[in-house]
């Protein structure tokens, strides 16, 4: 069954190849292609989707990093199913309601993926944990090319790569990272660091939630230009912004703990207790608990192996990922209180084996 | 803040204000709560606000005539109210409504980058067509039947290499 084997094989994201670091918790590049002979998805009718689907699944299971790949058709999927993936990151929204024709491939260890029939023909993306695009770009920039062997992409010399919304076109590149800042969030610091890296073309948006909330103080950001400059420049300019932020983040962490530990240290022992104790947890609020028990391992509260367990809960504490959990059949309902309580469950039973929080090594460093 | 205004899409009063600013540019854009959702504010797997930014831009562009692509039947006033493309063709199609929502939306004009092996080689060939297409008419113009076989041959050459779809 497609979710059990997705949910329990070690995937990058809840399983990752390096050991996860404070403040990065992963790194991502999308590339957006289309084939030259082809209408764009949403002008194209279902029959030359459907050729597109075809012609693209029979290309990409030829590439080599993409042995091992599973292939899925949004037809088949249920509701809960495309909720898991969306949760995972493996898919955007808009994919679950497109049309049919539509289907993605996702390589073994989930750190690739490629929708079909999205807003554009292909959307290619490469995740990885930890902060590092030039290792990211590689994969895909080889991905990409092996590609190109096989289709058309379509492409002018003026305006590179062509995409169905003008807003994508040249470079085709969204590179972002997720990034944890509980430091900028409970020094309201938030807001002014939004505002200032908007003005050098760069976006934040929380991921986890709905809307765009800051569920866990974990936010994604990423380039909004694709026209005008090459990938590596793309990358070099958000990898100096994040290394600011990254900055800005230790400052606001060192100066909670300067000016009042007390408080700080409080707040991460509380999380820890309702973590271990509590019966009934809404996404939301667990996403804020898991957070300070993240800022509190930053802190040598914890020990650093934990982190892949944290990084895991963020995405396991998701309402598809309680839902397919709690073992129900996807067309019984769940109600939001039965998923809160198993929430709290599953959450109780993680943390019960845990070492207790030692604050006398909390010191932040920035290493 | 508190200024009441209407949305720009559909005139109701707008609850929901966005300003973006790029470049030391200031975008602002106004909407109901109902236009908002259906214009995805609420959806951050993308960015969306480039997506509004292109009707920004396309609402506010000057009025010209509606141009067609000839490949798919997609129109300008389609672009201007759906913000997305029918398909590569439209590019060249379209017109310079394309090169304005370009130029306010990204730091440049022109692509810098990746380059498609496979498409580069096939627009040489193009261009190869186009000139060899305008040396046929010409000899046909002139009675040079011979040369324009000629011409002919190559062409039929040409374009099987380029193996041209026809229908969109």
């Amino acid at each position: 069954m497609l979710l059990d084997s997705l949910i329990n094989s070690k995937s990058e994201l809840t399983n990752s190849s390096v050991v996860p670091t404070a403040v990065v918790l992963s790194t991502r590049i999308r590339l957006a292609r289309n084939l030259n002979d082809f209408s764009f998805p949403g002008w194209a009718g279902k029959d030359r989707r459907l050729e597109v689907l075809a012609l693209s699944q029979n290309a990409i299971k030829e590439l080599s990093g993409m042995k091992d790949s599973r292939s899925i058709t949004m037809q088949d999927l249920s509701e809960l199913e495309k909720k898991i993936l969306v949760e995972r990151r493996l898919m955007s929204r808009e994919l679950s309601s497109a049309e049919e024709g539509s289907g993605i491939i996702i390589n073994a260890d989930q750190s690739c993926s490629i929708m079909i029939n999205e807003e554009d023909h292909l959307r290619i993306q490469v995740i990885r944990s930890g902060f590092n695009f030039r290792r990211v770009w590689k994969i895909i920039d080889q991905l990409e090319s092996e590609m190109e062997a096989s289709l058309n992409f379509a492409f002018s010399p003026d305006w590179g790569y062509l995409t169905a919304c003008p807003s994508n076109v040249g470079t085709g590149m969204r590179a972002s990272v997720m990034m944890h800042l509980p430091g900028l969030v409970i020094t309201n610091q938030m807001e002014k660091v939004i505002r200032a890296v908007n003005q050098l073309g760069i976006v934040v948006r929380g991921i986890f939630g709905e809307g765009s909330e800051a569920s866990g103080s974990i936010f994604q950001i990423s380039n909004q230009q694709t026209l005008g400059e090459s990938e590596g420049d793309i990358i070099d300019n958000l990898g100096s912004v994040l290394n600011t932020i990254i900055e800005q983040e230790h400052n606001a962490r060192n100066q909670l703990i300067a000016n009042d530990s007390a408080k700080l240290f409080d707040k991460i022992g509380r999380a820890y207790g309702i973590l271990q104790n509590a019966h009934r947890l809404s996404s939301e609020e667990a996403m804020n608990l898991l957070s300070l028990i993240r800022l509190g391992i930053d802190l040598n509260a914890l020990p650093n192996r934990l982190r892949r367990l944290i990084d895991r809960l963020f995405i396991e504490c998701q309402p598809a990922h309680i839902q397919f959990a709690l073992g129900k059949n996807t067309k019984d309902t769940v109600s939001l209180d039965q998923r809160d309580v198993h929430r709290a469950e599953v959450l109780r039973k993680k943390f019960a084996p845990l070492p207790s929080l030692d604050f006398e090594k909390a010191v932040y460093s920035t290493e | 803040m508190g200024e009441s205004s209407n949305c720009n899409y559909c005139g109701k009063t707008a609850t929901v204000h966005l300003t973006q600013i790029i470049d030391s540019k200031i975008h602002k854009m106004d909407l109901c709560e109902a236009c908002a959702q259906e214009k995805g504010i609420t959806n951050v797997e993308e960015n969306s606000l480039t997506d509004l930014l292109s009707d920004e831009a396309t609402l506010g562009a000057t009025e010209e005539v509606d141009k067609v692509c000839e490949r798919c039947g997609f129109s300008s006033n389609e672009f201007k109210k759906k913000g997305r493309l029918g398909c590569p063709a439209c590019y060249e199609a379209l017109g310079s409504i394309i090169e304005t929502v370009i130029k306010g939306m990204h730091k440049g004009s022109r692509h810098k980058g990746k380059v498609p092996k496979r498409a580069m080689k096939r627009k040489l060939v193009q261009d190869q067509i186009d000139s060899i297409d305008k040396k046929l008419r010409y000899a046909i113009s002139e009675e040079r039947y011979e040369d324009a076989a000629h011409y002919r041959d190559q062409l039929n050459e040409l374009r099987s290499q380029l193996q041209l779809k026809a229908e969109f």
